[in-house]
């Protein structure tokens, strides 16, 4: 097995521009993933009251979210074998949509990021140090949405996508005492 | 070199990603069809999970914690992954002369960054690993000294070795494995890494191109340096990056090179042992690479 390591020489070291993104999954990706015996997918939203609003808070200890949850509900023919709920959170640095599969009996069968993108778009501050970085033009910047690099250090936080997977669970829970799941 | 030999960029793998490890763990692979993906995907982020698991301060369950609640004496079975992350652990301390020192857990519990363990008493802290326990065969350690061990330095490197090895063996033959950070580059691949600007983290410069390798960053974005295990003295660096062939190395060589000069002789012994390079962004946002 062949290992290199390839310092880029320093004309060729570039700084983002500050706004990229990552797409990894389709909903429609995220739903079979979850439910793969599933034979159709119903598009539905799932209304929360004002009661079922506080009841989720008080359930999950979370701030209440929205009243309306964009959904799948996954069928094998009549039989429903659960629903995937569609959400976003705030990261550290973006904005990240995901989507959790729970089955029926209320296990979670699948959390999937389905994309993120960073939600600052300030212009770049150059401070003369890192004009040593720039490029000769905007065609020689690297642009990691189109996945020429990873970045290694600190990236999304998952703590906001742990507190949304619990407020999700609390919110199907609720529809489903409610009949409507 | 032949443009037609050139390995493919990432451009050419299918994604992944799913929130692990408390932070977003993404996989990029070549691969044929969804079927293929699904399977060897849900193999590695399956592993990464029962690292976590195992390796947990926080849970109860985790062998940390059986380890914490465990008299002195006692001999413990542990998971082959736990054991074999603390005999690197117990490695990297000897060749850094304490430097990577997995056993700080109580003084990041009195900060609050660790939560108490159950039986909530903060012991007279274990100065080191290797005073703290010892390994033995058949997965098991012998507890030679109270000890709060925290592997939250190496665990996530160690969960990208294993998760890249989980994709080897469903046949994929190169791919990108990124757990917050902690990277893995395999197979017939070369990659381009980028480092966060630590001033303005939503700004990166890429530094270089992997092949067969991993990298591991720490870095000071907007976390307090004392969150920083065993924090002596002034940072001197910004950010702090490592290229070596395993995951868990790279990341668990970090502390060490962000803990003391990278001009001092342990970090140079061990840097060379582990045939690692570096890549330091520094206050003044000067990149030195070695």
């Amino acid at each position: 097995m062949k290992s290199a390591l390839t310092w880029l020489p320093t004309a060729a070291i570039v700084i983002v521009s500050p706004v990229y993104a990552g797409q990894y999954a389709t909903v429609d990706e995220a739903a079979k993933r979850a439910f793969p015996d599933a034979t159709e997918f119903k598009e539905s939203v799932f209304q929360l009251s004002a009661d079922e609003v506080r009841n989720v808070a008080t359930v999950t200890g979370l701030p209440a979210k929205p009243v309306l949850w964009r959904s799948l509900l996954a069928m094998n023919g009549d039989k429903p074998l659960g629903v995937v709920v569609l959400d976003s959170v705030i990261g550290k640095f973006e904005l990240i949509d995901y989507a959790v599969g729970i089955a029926y009996d209320g296990k979670i069968r699948n959390v999937e990021i389905l994309a993120y993108r960073e939600s600052h778009g300030y212009e770049v501050r150059l401070p003369a140090w890192r004009k040593q970085f720039f490029g000769k033009d905007k065609s020689s910047r690297l642009r990691v949405s189109e996945d020429i690099a990873s970045i290694s250090g600190a990236t999304m936080s998952a703590t906001h996508i742990t507190d949304g997977v619990r407020r999700i669970v609390a919110v199907v829970d609720q529809m489903k005492a409610a009949g409507k799941f | 070199m032949n443009a037609l030999l050139t390995p493919p960029t990432t451009a050419h793998l299918r994604k992944r990603a799913k929130p692990l490890l408390g932070t977003v763990v993404e996989i990029a692979i070549q691969t044929d069809n969804e079927t293929a993906f699904v399977n060897a995907t849900d193999a590695a982020f399956a592993r990464v999970e029962e690292i976590h698991h195992a390796m947990s301060f926080h849970e109860r369950a985790s062998d940390l914690s059986a380890i914490t609640n465990a008299a002195v004496g006692t001999t413990l079975r542990i998971s082959p992954d736990t054991w074999k992350t603390l005999s690197l652990s117990l490695e990297i301390e000897a060749l850094s002369h304490g430097a990577f020192n997995p056993t700080v857990a109580p003084a990041l519990v009195q900060r609050g960054v660790l939560p108490m363990p159950v039986n909530g008493e903060i012991p007279a802290t274990a100065s080191s690993l290797a005073a703290s326990i010892s390994m033995q065969e058949n997965h098991k350690v012998r507890i030679l000294k109270r000890v709060w061990i925290d592997l939250g330095g190496i665990a996530k490197g160690y969960a990208v070795d294993a998760a890249v090895t989980a994709l080897e063996l469903h046949n994929v033959r190169a791919g990108v494995v990124n757990a917050g950070g902690d990277l893995r580059v395999f197979g017939d691949l070369e990659h381009t890494v980028a480092v966060r600007v630590p001033s303005e983290p939503n700004q990166v410069i890429a530094i270089a191109t992997l092949e067969n390798l991993s990298c591991a960053t720490s870095a000071m974005y907007y976390a307090a340096a004392e969150t920083i295990a065993g924090s002596q003295g002034q940072l001197k660096y910004e950010s702090v990056s490592v290229i070596a062939t395993s995951c868990a190395v790279a990341d668990a060589l970090t502390k060490i090179v962000w803990l003391i000069n990278i001009n001092s002789a342990e970090v140079i012994a061990t840097l060379n042992h582990f045939n690692a390079h570096v890549a330091l962004l520094d206050g003044a946002g000067q990149l030195t690479r070695i």
